[in-house]
């Protein structure tokens, strides 16, 4: 019965997707209008629940506009590449876990396919949305958009490396890449044994995924749109939806690293699906958080937190996993101590003596 | 440049901290317009103009004064030699409520109304005629070069000025009486006004 489970789990992705990428378009308007003392859309329907529907209806009845100069196949071909490594994220996401559940038990964990190099998997796939994005600038024959594109690829690719590096130490103690494994370790969350790890990767992420304050792929006042644009209505909507969808993958994949994914904090009651997605929502809050507090890098600010300052932090991280590795084990509070501790210490150190903001010197 | 401050990423934690706060605990500022709405400045040059058919005297210097043209009056004379004003149109959608008719009007027949939703569907219902132009329902005269009105009407609310919420005037309240029933104006007073506009 090998192709059900293929299928069940294509639709359960698919579905689990396409409804988060929705919610999350309107919690990320409402939310941010609540920050800016707004209230957001209220309008289609009850407190604005349709909101997208009628986004998405518009934007599918919309002219798809193809300049007439454009690479026709690679401008075609963009979106669809930024959207579905988006997607493809899921296929290892564990769900819920083996064993007894809150609302059901289940005989293996729940995730379309548990591979044993699944952290791999998923930062292989997730670099694949530059290759779009750079397709996008190119086949626009826009300058504005090229120079996005560019951004775009010396972001991602400076910010890949202290991202992985800081994961590095999270599959350094679980003592493996599958999710389902990691998810199994984390008695307590990994946030707490990893703070500097959860701090680098959570910045990382945040510029792989182009949101402020890291959005320079679509810095309006710079690039007017960036990569997406000559593009218009379902393209567009291809770019933007998997934008969100990229959120919701990096908010999942922070969930199931450092929150513990499907399981309750220190099992307290039985794992469930339900508090992977409370998790994923509280992130996503983190997120607009962000967004709504802190303005726009500037481009040699972005390269520089990337190379100076995250980089350097993520190989110290990682050489303090390694040495807490060989203590014996039991020691589980002491060291979370010791690690919040040097996470703020090195934080701050390292801000103050060696990394300066836009001073381009290391001193 | 050496910068030996310390700095402990106190800026970046004050500012998450101000928008949480803002998240929690600030009131919505926005006015949710058709349910709520904010009481308009008293001298408020509306989209409509409101005509009082007791003091006009059918002297057209209004529609003279008109740069555009958009008041039609038609008169006739009465038995008793003073003139009626058989047609009064004014099409409210060439006017660019300037309001030089209502600085004109030598008797304060005419004024700028409160007013400011005047969409229709077609050009022809924005040509008003003389009965639908007095004052009534929400058609009601404004404080614009009429300060005998301005000083019966309400404060404008503005949200720079605090919560809007004590200020916000909703649909459910009695709209402001019509001054220009309620305030009869003095006659002596009329002159002395219109000098301190003066006509140079």
């Amino acid at each position: 019965m090998d192709w059900l489970h293929w299928i069940i789990y294509v639709v359960i992705i698919l579905a689990f997707v396409l409804t988060l990428v929705m919610s999350f378009i309107l919690i990320e308007r409402r939310v941010v209008g609540r920050f800016q003392l707004r209230l957001g859309p209220n309008r289609v329907g009850p407190q604005g629940i349709l909101q997208p529907v009628a986004d998405a209806v518009k934007i599918l009845l919309k002219e798809d506009i193809i300049p007439s100069k454009v690479d026709r196949v690679v401008h075609l071909l963009a979106p669809i590449v930024t959207f579905a490594p988006a997607v493809l994220i899921f296929a290892v996401i564990p769900f819920q876990q083996a064993g007894n559940g809150l609302f059901f038990d289940l005989k293996s964990t729940a995730s379309m396919v548990d591979l044993d190099v699944g952290v791999l998997f998923i930062f292989a796939i997730s670099s694949i949305s530059v290759v779009g994005l750079v397709m996008a600038g190119w086949a626009s024959n826009n300058k504005y958009a090229l120079l996005g594109a560019m951004r775009t690829i010396a972001q991602m690719v400076s910010y890949e490396i202290p991202m992985v590096l800081a994961v590095l130490g999270i599959v350094l103690i679980a003592g493996s890449l599958s999710l389902a494994d990691i998810v199994d370790k984390q008695n307590i969350p990994f946030i707490l044994l990893q703070p500097l790890g959860f701090f680098i990767y959570f910045l990382g992420a945040t510029a792989e995924m182009n949101r402020s304050p890291f959005d320079l792929l679509e810095a309006e006042s710079e690039i007017v749109a960036g990569v997406n644009i000559e593009y218009s209505g379902m393209k567009f909507a291809m770019f933007f939806l998997g934008e969100y969808a990229y959120a919701l993958a990096v908010s999942t994949i922070t969930s199931v690293l450092f929150l513990g994914g499907a399981k309750f904090p220190w099992g307290l009651l039985p794992q469930s699906f339900i508090w992977l997605l409370v998790k994923i929502l509280l992130v996503f809050f983190v997120i607009l958080w962000i967004r709504s507090t802190l303005p726009r890098v500037r481009v040699d600010q972005l390269m520089g937190f990337a190379w100076k300052f995250l980089l350097p932090l993520s190989l110290i991280n990682l050489f303090l996993v390694a040495a807490e590795g060989m203590l014996p084990s039991g020691f589980t509070w002491p060291i979370v101590a010791l690690n919040v501790t040097l996470a703020v210490a090195l934080v701050v150190i390292w801000a103050n003596r060696f990394y300066r903001v836009g001073g381009a010197k290391v001193a | 440049m050496p910068d030996n401050r310390i700095s402990l990423g106190q800026g970046i934690l004050k500012g998450l901290a101000l928008t949480i706060k803002h998240f929690i605990s600030r009131p919505i500022i926005t006015v949710q317009y058709p349910e709520e709405r904010l009481v308009t400045s008293r001298r408020i040059r509306g989209c409509d103009l409101v005509w009082d058919s007791e003091r006009c005297t059918a002297c057209c210097t209004c529609a003279k004064s008109c740069p555009q043209g958009n008041i039609h009056i038609e008169t006739k004379v009465r038995p008793d030699n003073t003139r009626e004003a058989v047609v009064f149109e004014i099409d409210h959608g060439r006017s660019m409520f300037c309001g030089l008719c209502v600085e004109s009007c030598p008797f304060d027949a005419i004024h700028m109304g409160r007013s400011y939703e005047r969409a229709t569907y077609n050009r022809d219902s924005l040509v008003i005629p003389k009965e639908k132009l007095v004052a009534q329902g929400d058609r009601q005269p404004s404080g614009y070069f009429r300060p005998q009105f301005e000083e019966t009407l309400p404060p404008q609310s503005l949200l720079i000025y605090g919560g809007k919420s004590s200020e916000v005037k909703t649909p459910e309240n009695p709209p402001p009486q019509s001054p220009a029933t309620a305030a009869p104006v003095s006659e002596k007073k009329e002159p002395a006004e219109r000098e301190k506009v003066g006509v140079k």
